[in-house]
């Protein structure tokens, strides 16, 4: 009660606090963040992470005028026995307390929004978006004491804002890996990027470094003494040198990376069965649909292998190395992604992994024209597709739904004729869409 | 024990020298200072404080020098200040207010919570505490200000014109303020109001130009009036006195 009436009552997070956390549950419950997480934590922490858009400038700001309230106040004239740091952790801790419930609760609604999710959120994700909070809020109170809060304020917010939002609009496209941390990540196939984590906490601690000196140097600054001659000056420039290394490697972390912050998620996550001698591998978010999955790919596998499609050794979520030998399959938590799905899916890599694989077959059959050949491949291979998942265990009549009737038409006249014929237009059908100009 | 003050100067920033070379030491008990605008009682009392600090020579009070980095925390701890404009603090309560600058000096928040009440009530302020600072009068800022240096326990008490803006009333619990501290700390106060020095301070001492023109009891002041002053006009005529008769308030 006393710590609430002494500092936290009369603070700008509070009154600031029901609109951030209003703008971080819209935010965090939009398609763009909540879409496609599907259990996945380290999705689901990056992209409750990336509300820091909303939450690194408003807490910025509410230092900035907490700076404006301590120098309107005039503490930085009087005599106080604590020391600068004191001071300031006094005002900015309910800010930042703000800023960790904003973040936590971007978690916790992300994860109300998926149906299970196995495991912990990122640590290093959340770790590195708090030390950004923290730079963040050091650099508006820096500000908040070398400007009048009327400026203060509106400058910290909007500056902050656009240096969140403003350099995934940029090139290079590593430039928003500076700013955010896991920007992009992650479907389930794919880790976050270490580099894209550790980048943008090292280029906040540089402005955390700078925010420091700024502060420091400023006259209105509570503390308790006058920094000794030229200390201030020194201190600026070690700060300057902190962040120009600080930046430098964090750039050399994340220089050459694409657009989003991620690498090949490790196969050694998978989790996977062995029913009726064909392997079933998937994610840990998707365990509990292992045994269904298994069930029905081995089906599939069992039907395709009886038209002369070799059996792979194993079927798995990881699009890593995916070959005649190891075949890839999509699963998803969600209960509305049925067995029919699983088996188009499957059988939808399948048709890729076949027309890609090495074969013997001349292009001599190919058309001349290469735009010919290739609406023909196009169109073989998805004739193919829909073909191949009917095989698979698809229903007709959802395939026909769900297909181009140019594209059924074919397929649904072999489907009525002797499984011999079948199998010749499958290896004629095939060697069609090998004929990709290339 | 008393605030010494060996071979100060001190100069604003592109002004004039304020203090120079200053060698004096403020007596123990209730202390006057006296002086016309400008003469260097703000910046006395600052530099007594630690707000500021001197060009050269040294402030030292119970053994402990402000300069020294390692003493300036015990040092402030032991000294009081109430500057001469107070400034609510944005959004604060009057008893936020007094609270924080107790919290500022090291009291917990507990004590300074506490102890913020108990110095409103000393100034009469008790009935303000939850009204907001920055909705009081010019005078009822003022005895908050002087609450602020109540709240925690200094042994040396510096005010720079706390009765300005006063009305007799608040002069009069002013004046209790500074009875009651008697026994507890040494107390300065910088002041235009001359009258009952003698039932407040002990001393009283006149500076003008940066220069200690005067220092003694209210008693030896008071002698330096001439013979043919009014009754009521002790105070000043002993002000003029010291002063050369030329100097105005």
């Amino acid at each position: 009660m006393v710590m609430f009436r002494l500092h936290p009552r009369a603070n700008a997070a509070v009154p600031a606090a029901p609109v951030l956390l209003c703008i971080v549950v819209l935010y965090v419950t939009s398609d763009y963040v909540a879409g496609d997480l599907d259990g996945y934590w380290t999705a689901a922490t990056a992209k409750a992470v990336s509300a820091l858009i909303f939450i690194a400038p408003v807490t910025a700001a509410c230092a900035a005028w907490e700076a404006g309230r301590l120098r309107r106040a005039k503490v930085g004239d009087g005599t106080p026995t604590r020391n600068g740091w004191q001071i300031a952790a006094a005002s900015l801790a309910p800010v930042m307390l703000l800023g960790f419930l904003a973040l936590a609760t971007a978690l916790a609604v992300v994860r109300l929004q998926m149906e299970s999710a196995p495991g912990w959120p990122d640590v290093r994700i959340i770790a590195a978006a708090c030390v950004i909070l923290c730079a963040h809020v050091a650099l508006g109170y820096a500000v908040g004491m070398w400007l009048p809060a009327v400026a203060a304020v509106p400058v910290v917010l909007v500056g902050d804002y656009l240096w969140n939002v403003y350099p995934p609009a940029l090139e290079p496209l590593w430039l928003r890996h500076l700013t955010q941390p896991a920007f992009g990540c992650c479907s389930n196939a794919s880790a976050v990027y270490p580099g894209a984590v550790t980048a943008p906490a090292l280029v906040a601690v540089g402005l955390a470094a700078l925010a420091v000196a700024a502060a420091a140097v400023c006259r209105r600054t509570p503390r308790r003494g006058s920094l000794p001659g030229s200390v201030p000056y020194w201190g600026a420039a070690l700060a300057v040198v902190a962040a120009t290394v600080t930046t430098s490697a964090g750039v050399r972390l994340v220089d050459g990376l694409g657009p989003d912050a991620i690498e090949a998620r490790p196969v050694s996550d998978l989790v996977c069965a062995d029913p009726r001698g064909t392997r079933v591998c998937v994610w840990p978010e998707h365990a509990s649909r292992l045994t269904e999955t298994a069930r029905t790919v081995s089906t599939a596998v069992e039907r395709l292998r009886r038209v002369g499609v070799s059996p792979p050794e194993v079927v798995t979520e990881s699009g890593q190395r995916p070959g005649t030998g190891q075949w890839t399959v999509t699963v998803r938590q969600d209960p509305a992604f049925t067995d029919q799905d699983l088996v188009t899916s499957l059988t939808s890599d399948l048709t890729v992994i076949l027309v890609n694989s090495p074969h013997g077959d001349g292009r001599t059959h190919c058309p001349a024209d290469p735009a010919t050949a290739a609406q023909r491949a196009f169109d073989s291979q998805d004739q193919l597709g829909v073909w191949l998942s009917v095989r698979a265990g698809r229903s007709q009549q959802e395939a026909r739904d769900s297909t181009d009737p140019r594209i059924w038409a074919p397929v649904g006249r072999v489907l009525g004729t002797s499984a011999a014929s079948q199998e010749t237009w499958f290896q004629d059908t095939l060697v069609q869409a090998r004929c990709m100009p290339r | 024990m008393s605030v010494e003050f060996a071979t100060c100067t001190y100069q604003y920033r592109r002004g004039p020298v304020v203090l120079d070379r200053l060698s004096f030491a403020f007596p123990p008990g209730r202390t006057v200072l006296l002086g016309p605008n400008g003469a260097g009682k703000t910046t006395l009392l600052a530099l007594a404080a630690s707000a500021l600090k001197a060009h050269s020579g040294t402030v030292s009070f119970a053994g402990l020098d402000p300069a020294v980095r390692s003493q300036l925390r015990e040092y402030r701890r032991q000294v009081g200040w109430m500057p001469q404009h107070i400034t609510p603090a944005p959004g604060m309560t009057c008893r936020e207010q007094v609270a924080y600058a107790g919290w500022l000096k090291g009291m917990s928040r507990r004590e300074a919570w506490d102890g913020a009440l108990a110095a409103l009530d000393r100034v009469g302020l008790a009935r303000k505490a939850d009204q907001q600072a920055s909705s009081l009068s010019g005078g009822q800022l003022r005895r908050v200000g002087v609450a602020q240096t109540l709240v925690h326990s200094s042994r040396l008490v510096l005010m720079d014109e706390p009765t300005a803006g006063l009305d007799p009333a608040q002069r009069g619990t002013f004046r209790k303020v500074v009875e009651e501290l008697a026994g507890t700390a040494d107390v300065v106060v910088s002041t235009h109001q001359t009258e009952d020095l003698s039932e407040v301070y002990d001393h009283v001492v006149v500076l003008s130009d940066g220069v200690v023109r005067f220092t003694g009891t209210v008693e030896e002041f008071y002698a330096l009036a001439p013979q043919d002053t009014a009754s009521g006009r002790v105070a000043d005529g002993a002000y003029t006195a010291v002063l050369g008769g030329g100097e105005a308030w």
